[in-house]
């Protein structure tokens, strides 16, 4: 496992968030718009449910022959005229896309919006071989003028509002200070024309390749990825191992799906499908595809984590995630943020350097309801959390602001459970507590907990932002135990002659 | 490194790569947890039925339903339509679409003097062109895609083209390169005008995804295999479905129409099915 | 007259007793006898949720045994997200078919209360009444891992004299998640408080939950935002047991 360095701060980006006054307005924004959205594909879309489980049954087939299907798609997109590479890791991608753009002479290269391509750092690798990359999505290309990463997978400049944007634009390009958004979308199209007819090389990102017919399907709606892949000479397209469907029929269902989970659309405005070559005089002479692992495989290891690969990078788990619309994106340091980046971040780049990631959720499980894939990402959270847990090596794993190391944590809960095991040990327990609070509260006085805090850091983070409600003065068992919850009787496994009435499939 | 060896480095990184996700998916665990969704062929993949006709009879919408809701749809993109009987109609509407193309966006101040036209090799776009009258003095350059330098082809303010298949459920334009080299024209002008046939409309897109993919298709292949056994290459290289004028909203979700692509779109449907009035 | 054992978890036990005694009355008001099984003790969510699946594992058996012998032919918990975990137990037994197998099948005898009165019982109205303007939150466990979208609700609008108002963002999550509550309060506190302002904006008299986690969460910050809004087990407003 690859451990990058530093590990991701979460809390600490978090905490910046909360206290960021335009970027909280703009995930408001968002969050309104995505609910508004799904509302009204879910009313005008009647067999969505039916949709999903063809989607995750394709992508589990897809997945689990994996390597026949990379192997026909890569054939089939050589019979065609494309050439195909192999990377295995971020070094091989970035060496192979620098010696193609030196093969053909690009010194400048336009590209149309790739995460992988983001994830595998190539604008900065392309610079240092003194090749000039320019981002053509509009939102990628704002964020290239302002020299920041992309906070959402969808709508990369959604933590800009609209002003910083226009003061962005004034003070790079010269508009004028109240320009609106169709005045800032036309300076960018006139500014990059020149680009796009100019560019030797057109880089894309690859939505879904095609087994059955060696096909790459790239979605847009801007027109850019259009104009960066048919117009220079030269089109390479960065594709991860996991893009794969198998049939040219399997892309109907992926196309109802996409836009809608994406951005509310029935369909984005152009998909290109292209295989290969095409007529000569229209469309780049060469194809390049890059096939790209960078610890994807991984993933495959145990089904659990398969799903991961299942994602068509559609965003709605971002815009759904009560934490991600707190915090955004950049909080997560990754090119992947929300509930799909929590789980794919550490598994690329491992749990050491990702550990907060996977606890940064609380479970609710809002993006499982709409990943138009099915993938069951608080499954998935808590099957990382139990790797970090184990692991020995993460003693970074849990140093979010207060919170007790991983050692006093482990001891906590194996205290936990030995207190659980018999019902003395609870009572002794909880007796123990309750003794113990109303020490505090003769001593320490009504702020009590507060105090405590102190000393203890979850009592300290808790008493932050909320009042603690105390335990009661007498259990629920403990009335019980005096006869004063009435009609309940004790049930004991020693109860003679006393039979469950059976119900269907309950028990032997 | 020389070529072969730049060859063999890659065939050794994909034989590499094959092999790392074939023995991990050969050790890891079965999967017991399928929650509930369509199980997943077990074994060879080559049992596997096509996923996408979700089952049911695609119900038959009649004609006139489907050229109303074709058009509606392309109302609601932002977009602009017209259905004429003949070709020489089909000229006659490219000349109102143009001389209000250049009007607006004369007044809106995006245009200055007269238009800078090119035009696809599809023969309803030269039938329909050669009616147009070049004398027209808002037209600054009629000319074919074949004639067109790169900077003239940045410089076109519009581009007509023929369009393989029509989406009515959607809106949706569908051209392929193997007709005709429409690909730049329908993409880099501001106006796009698009012919297409009104015999070429299907309900929906899985239709014409199929058709498209069944022109590589031996006739002998089943449904029960996976793909066929030698597929020849798709002679589709290049299919693009255009629905709409391009678009975005990526500042702070407000949508604009207009970006890299066309700002503009107008479909001109050729009827060839109604009957000819004599 | 089906019988039930009555789950109380460590939350309702210890914090909120009131709910449980309400929870037996709206369960024998529904035609039902109520064992209580003093064996009991936790579930071991809190354990799972973190990552300790060992100590998870350990707590799971225990809650197994217990109830497997429990002659009761219900299980019934005033809480979703425990019944969740109880639902969950067969993850804690990949490489065991044995244990999977006792898991599977108490955790079909265990239910969360609106989930067993709308669904076993078949019984939306329990003649209770409550005078007032009412906002439901519908607990995530319940409302997803357990599927029960609507059984809140449904139950709510048979009380007499009740006003169900309507949330801006019903589903959305109130920000507790366990130890995440602690791990990252800012966050969870900042969540609360959206949550917090769609509930008043509609200015209901009393805020009504199916799970004690998300009432004391919401609770706590409410006290702590100075509002005098009331919050409620689901179980309470049923029994008629607002004040005690």
């Amino acid at each position: 496992m690859i451990e990058s360095s530093a590990a991701i701060p979460f809390a600490d980006n978090a905490h910046e968030a909360l206290a960021d006054p335009q970027l909280q307005s703009a995930l408001t924004g968002l969050a309104a718009v995505s609910r508004e959205r799904r509302r009204l594909v879910l009313a005008s879309t009647n067999d969505w449910e039916s949709l999903r489980d063809r989607a995750r049954a394709i992508k589990d087939e897809a997945l689990s022959h994996l390597d026949r299907y990379l192997a026909d798609f890569a054939d089939h997109a050589e019979a065609a005229g494309a050439t195909v590479h192999w990377a295995s890791t971020a070094d091989e991608a970035r060496a192979i896309v620098i010696a193609l753009a030196r093969q053909y002479d690009a010194t400048t290269v336009v590209k149309s919006k790739s995460m992988l391509s983001e994830e595998l750092e190539l604008n900065h690798a392309l610079e240092a071989a003194g090749i000039s990359p320019i981002e053509t999505d509009l939102g990628e290309w704002i964020l290239q003028l302002a020299h920041e990463a992309p906070s959402h997978i969808v709508v990369p400049a959604i933590h800009k509002t609209h002003a910083e944007i226009a003061r962005l634009f004034t003070a790079t390009l010269g508009t004028p200070p109240d320009a609106d958004a169709a005045m800032l979308t036309a300076a960018a199209r006139r500014i990059l024309r020149p680009a796009f007819a100019q560019a030797r090389m057109g880089i894309s990102g690859v939505n879904f390749g095609i087994a059955e017919t060696g096909s790459i399907v790239i979605l847009e709606n801007e027109g850019n990825a259009r104009l960066s892949t048919s117009v220079p000479r030269v089109h390479v397209a960065l594709m991860g191992i996991e893009k794969i469907i198998p049939r040219f029929a399997d892309l109907d269902v992926f196309l109802k799906l996409l836009p809608r989970s994406g951005t509310g659309q029935r369909l984005t405005v152009y998909q290109s499908i292209l295989t290969g070559l095409a007529t000569p005089g229209e469309g780049p002479e060469a194809l390049h595809i890059v096939i790209v692992d960078n610890g994807r495989s991984r993933m495959l290891a145990h089904p659990i984590t398969r799903q991961s690969l299942a994602c068509i990078r559609c965003g709605a788990c971002l815009n759904v995630c009560p934490v991600y619309q707190q915090v955004g994106g950049h909080a997560y340091g990754s090119v992947y943020p929300g509930p799909i980046g929590a789980v794919i971040t550490p598994q690329l780049n491992g749990l050491g350097h990702a550990a907060q990631l996977p606890y940064a959720s609380s479970l609710c499980g809002a993006c499982r309801d709409v990943c138009p894939v099915k993938i069951d990402i608080p499954a998935l959270l808590l099957h990382l959390r139990a790797q970090i847990a184990d692991s020995a090596a993460t003693s970074t794993s849990m140093q979010a602001n207060d919170v007790p190391s991983h050692v006093i944590e482990r001891l906590s809960f194996t205290l936990f459970r030995w207190t659980m095991r018999a019902p003395w040990a609870y009572r002794a327990a909880t007796g123990a507590a309750r003794l113990g609070q109303r020490v505090a509260r003769a001593v320490l006085g009504p702020r009590w907990a507060q105090r405590l805090g102190v000393i203890a850091p979850p009592l300290r983070q808790w008493t932050a932002g909320r009042e603690l409600r105390p335990l009661a003065s007498r259990s629920f068992r403990d009335m019980w135990m005096r006869h004063e919850v009435p009609n309940v009787t004790a049930s004991t496994s020693e109860t003679e002659g006393q039979t469950r009435t059976s119900t269907p499939g309950s028990r032997s | 490194m020389t070529r072969a060896d730049i060859f063999m480095a890659n065939q050794a990184a994909r034989t590499a790569m094959l092999r790392t996700i074939r023995d991990t998916l050969a050790s890891s665990p079965p999967d017991r947890h399928s929650a509930g969704h369509g199980t997943a062929p077990q074994g060879s993949p080559v049992h596997g039925t096509s996923f996408a006709n979700g089952g049911g009879t695609p119900h038959r919408v009649d004609q006139d339903t489907l050229l109303a809701t074709f058009q509606s749809q392309l109302t609601a993109l932002g977009a602009t339509s017209a259905c004429v009987p003949t070709v020489a109609q089909v000229a006659a509407e490219i000349q109102a679409a143009l001389r209000a193309y250049h009007d607006a966006a004369t007044t809106a101040g995006i245009l200055s003097g007269s238009l800078r036209v090119g035009y696809s090799d599809a023969a309803v776009v030269n039938d329909a062109v050669t009616a147009l009258d070049a004398q027209e003095p808002m037209l600054a350059t009629l000319q074919p895609f074949t004639a067109l330098s790169r900077d003239a082809l940045f410089a076109l303010d519009v581009g007509i083209t023929g369009v393989q298949w029509g989406v009515a459920e959607t809106g949706t334009l569908v051209i392929s390169t193997a007709a005709e080299r429409n690909r730049l024209l329908s993409l880099i002008p501001a106006l796009h005008v698009a012919i297409v046939s009104r015999s070429a409309i299907q309900e929906t897109l899985a239709e014409v995804l199929a058709e498209i993919h069944e022109d590589s298709q031996p006739s002998s292949s089943t449904a029960s295999t996976l793909y066929s056994a030698s597929p020849r290459p798709m002679p589709h290289r290049a299919v693009t479905l255009i629905t709409g004028p391009s678009r975005t909203s990526d500042i702070e979700l407000t949508l604009v129409i207009g970006v890299h692509g066309p700002r503009q779109l107008h479909v001109i449907v050729l009827d060839d099915i109604s009957p000819r009035l004599s | 007259m089906p019988q039930v054992s009555l789950f109380i978890t460590c939350l309702v036990d210890q914090l909120w007793p009131t709910v449980g005694v309400a929870t037996v009355d709206v369960l024998r008001r529904a035609g039902c006898s109520v064992n209580f099984n003093p064996g009991q003790t936790c579930c071991g969510q809190p354990a799972f949720n973190t990552g300790y699946r060992n100590d998870a594992r350990a707590l799971a058996e225990r809650w197994i045994e217990l109830y497997e012998a429990d002659p009761a032919e219900w299980i019934v918990s005033p809480s979703g997200s425990c019944v969740a975990m109880v639902r969950h137990f067969e993850e804690l037994f990949p490489d065991d078919a044995g244990w999977r197998d006792r898991a599977r099948r108490v955790a079909q005898r265990t239910h969360e209360l609106a989930g067993f009165l709308v669904n076993v019982l078949g019984i939306t109205d329990l003649g209770a009444s409550f005078n007032g303007k009412v906002v439901w939150h519908n607990a995530c466990h319940a409302l997803r891992d357990l599927d029960q979208r609507t059984e809140g609700e449904r139950l709510l609008r048979a009380v007499r004299g009740a006003e169900l108002l309507s949330l801006d963002n019903p589903e959305g999550c109130c920000g507790f998640g366990g130890t995440f509550s602690v791990k990252y309060a800012d966050i969870s506190v900042a969540i609360a408080d959206k949550k917090i302002d769609d509930i008043q904006s509609v200015e209901p008299d009393v805020l009504v939950s199916g799970d004690v986690s998300c009432l004391m969460h919401l609770s706590g910050r409410l006290a702590r935002r100075g509002s005098p809004l009331r919050v409620a087990h689901l179980a309470e407003i049923l029994a008629g047991r607002l004040d005690d």
